[in-house]
């Protein structure tokens, strides 16, 4: 009750300063916005009131700053998080330095591709038009700076190969099962170093948020653009596990923080697993529904991730942040242009605009947690997992992993969705901040001209007469 | 997207992260309380003066200047005072006179003056030591301040 009632207070009190201040745009304010209810979620609340408060343009900017600078932070900050994690993960009652069977001459770990790659990124070539987007630095393939793309190839390749002479991996086809396995030993250099400087070389190593990855997920999650590529094609299991783990994303991220975040985070009720199914069927044909004046199927083509990828590449290399933020902006622009071609109503399509923004903002924690949620990361964490539960402990599927380290997903969840949240609050802040600055000129005005008309009628000046002052003045409200 | 699975188990500790949605609203509805400026004080001689020549609150008056600007907002004028039918201007007579009714009928004003502020000139003849009876009378214009209840 009194969330939903504070919530109705802040848009009353913004839409009033509205309706009182000139120079603003009117505020459609109304019961419509999803996030007026008793829900704790304040991401979905501040996008609402961004959207309500902000045009196109200022909302793709701080979507950028998000996308660009904003993760640069988040990356340090996961980083920092995992290392404290992991050490947690391993300290109770673990030797610190590193077991005999994982040292270079050990047996290592044995593990099957498909348990470290939940969304399938090891099935696409990077030389195709999807793998471009799922991959960085291509050409350099074992040498690349990108994990997955070192993987790939180690996975073409029949040798073992070593990740920055941190860890060694080999893959084996297997004649028997299992199939298709990556034994994975710690290369020499660290025989004699503790888990813990292993585990921190590792994420050191790695880059986990590159911008344009990110866009792409955002934009697969929400419109199926790469997963519904035929050099892709996943599968609707596939993309069901996905949905899965988003919606669990997507509930812890809105939890309430006064409980506590335990199992049935990961169990799903009938209507979830209906809208599970639903979202992974039109992922699976490329499309998503938009709501105008009814539901209308989008599509996004691969092809616009495609040209912000290339030009991105080309940015970063000629020029510098400017560039690459212009790069961004300009493909935003191209994706909500081609969405809101589909509003049918040439008047609906700011807000369609609109709304494929507050969609994109939405699916930001999701896009970053998804990254951790790749091999890069889950390797590592596979890693301390059999150093704790035993070499030849299994975990059934994604979702119970991600269970099982319930406190690691919770705490990183909440340290991006922090960042994002501050940049929202900010940004509603800045507006709000504007709002009543303007609010209080009109005030001093309007106190300006009552004090003149109550010492004009106190002379003797006739109503009318002083109506009419009061018009022409130059302090008129 | 479908209502969570939600634990029942209340945490023994309040993180207060700053994106708790309790944290946010606090910060977003105190930036609109801000405190305002107390009102000009009025020229004492001028109010003296002035209010003695104020016609008085008209209903009638009030009523017809807010119907004269319904055009303004875009609502539908019509003819209240020869036989018009329009609901909206009805209405803005009948709530001008209970808003009339009530400051003329049920407002009052309890005011106050600063101790000091009012100047009292007393005559008297003396009386060898016995009570003095004395008349006084204020020598300045002294305001007041209330507050209409």
């Amino acid at each position: 009750m009194s969330i939903l009632n504070d919530k109705e207070k802040v848009f009353g009190n913004i839409s009033a300063l509205r309706t009182l201040t000139d120079d603003f745009p009117q505020l459609k304010v109304n019961n419509s916005f999803p996030s007026i209810n008793n829900s704790a979620n304040s991401q979905d609340f501040l996008i609402d009131l961004v959207l309500s408060l902000t045009g196109f343009e200022e909302l793709r900017d701080t979507l950028i700053d998000i996308l660009s600078y904003a993760s640069e932070t988040m990356e340090d900050l996961v980083k920092d998080s995992l290392k404290v994690e992991l050490k947690s993960f391993t300290s109770c009652g673990v030797d610190p330095s590193l077991p005999a069977w994982l040292q270079s001459t050990g047996s290592g770990i044995e593990i099957e591709v498909k348990k470290i790659d939940f969304f399938e990124i090891f099935k696409v070539d990077p030389e195709t038009q999807a793998g471009n987007l799922l991959y960085e630095d291509i050409s350099a393939q074992l040498n690349s700076t990108d994990f997955n793309t070192f993987l790939y190839y180690t996975i073409q390749d029949a040798g073992p190969q070593s990740w920055n002479n941190i860890l060694d991996f080999q893959f084996s086809q297997n004649a028997s099962v299992p199939f298709n396995t990556l034994t994975i030993n710690a290369n020499p250099a660290y025989d004699n170093l503790t888990l813990t400087q292993l585990n921190n070389d590792f994420i050191d190593s790695l880059t986990i948020f590159p911008s344009t990855q990110l866009i792409t997920r955002i934009i697969d999650g929400l419109f199926g653009s790469v997963s519904f590529n035929l050099s892709v094609n996943k599968s609707e299991s596939q993309l069901e596990l996905e949905e899965q783990v988003n919606t669990i994303i997507d509930c812890i991220s809105s939890a309430d923080g006064d409980y506590v975040i335990d199992d049935t985070y990961f169990e799903f009720t009938n209507e979830q697993l209906q809208d599970i199914k639903q979202r992974a069927t039109n992922r699976r044909n490329g499309i998503r529904q938009i709501k105008t004046c009814g539901d209308v199927n989008v599509d996004l083509p691969i092809d616009f991730l495609t040209e912000i990828k290339e030009q991105f590449s080309a940015a970063t290399l000629t020029g510098g942040r400017f560039e690459q933020h212009e790069v961004i902006k300009d493909g935003i622009n191209s994706m909500a242009n081609h969405v809101s071609t589909y509003a049918g109503d040439p008047v609906d399509e700011y807000s369609v605009q609109l709304d494929f923004l507050g969609l994109m903002f939405k699916s930001l924690i999701r896009a970053f947690v998804n990254a951790i949620l790749g091999p890069k990361i889950v390797a590592i964490f596979v890693l301390n997992y059999k150093i704790v539960y035993g070499q030849n402990a299994e975990y059934t599927n994604f979702v119970d992993l991600l269970r099982q380290n319930k406190t690691l997903m919770l705490n990183i969840i909440n340290k991006i969705r922090d960042i994002i949240i501050t940049v929202l609050l900010q940004l509603v802040l800045k507006y709000i901040t504007k709002l009543i600055a303007a609010n209080q000129v009109e005030a001093l005005k309007e106190k300006a001209n009552a004090q003149l008309a109550i010492l004009l009628s106190l002379v003797g000046v006739p109503q009318d007469t002083i109506r009419l002052i009061r018009e022409n003045s130059p302090i008129t409200f | 997207m479908a209502e969570c699975n939600r634990s029942s188990q209340k945490s023994t500790t309040s993180n207060g992260s700053v994106s708790s949605m309790s944290s946010i609203l606090k910060i977003l509805l105190s930036a609109f309380s801000l405190m305002k400026q107390p009102a000009d004080t009025l020229p004492p001689p001028l109010v003296f003066i002035g209010a003695k020549l104020r016609p008085g609150l008209s209903a009638r008056d009030m009523a017809a200047r807010v119907i004269s600007r319904f055009s303004e907002s875009d609502a539908v004028n019509g003819e209240i005072f020869q036989e018009g039918n329009n609901v909206m201007t009805a209405l803005e007579v009948i709530r001008m006179e209970e808003i009339v009714n009530a400051i003329q009928t049920e407002m009052k004003i309890t005011s106050t003056i600063d101790p000091g502020a009012m100047l009292v000139q007393t005559n008297g003849v003396g009386n060898l030591g016995g009570p003095i009876t004395s008349v006084g009378t204020n020598v300045n214009i002294t305001q007041s301040a209330g507050v209409a209840q």
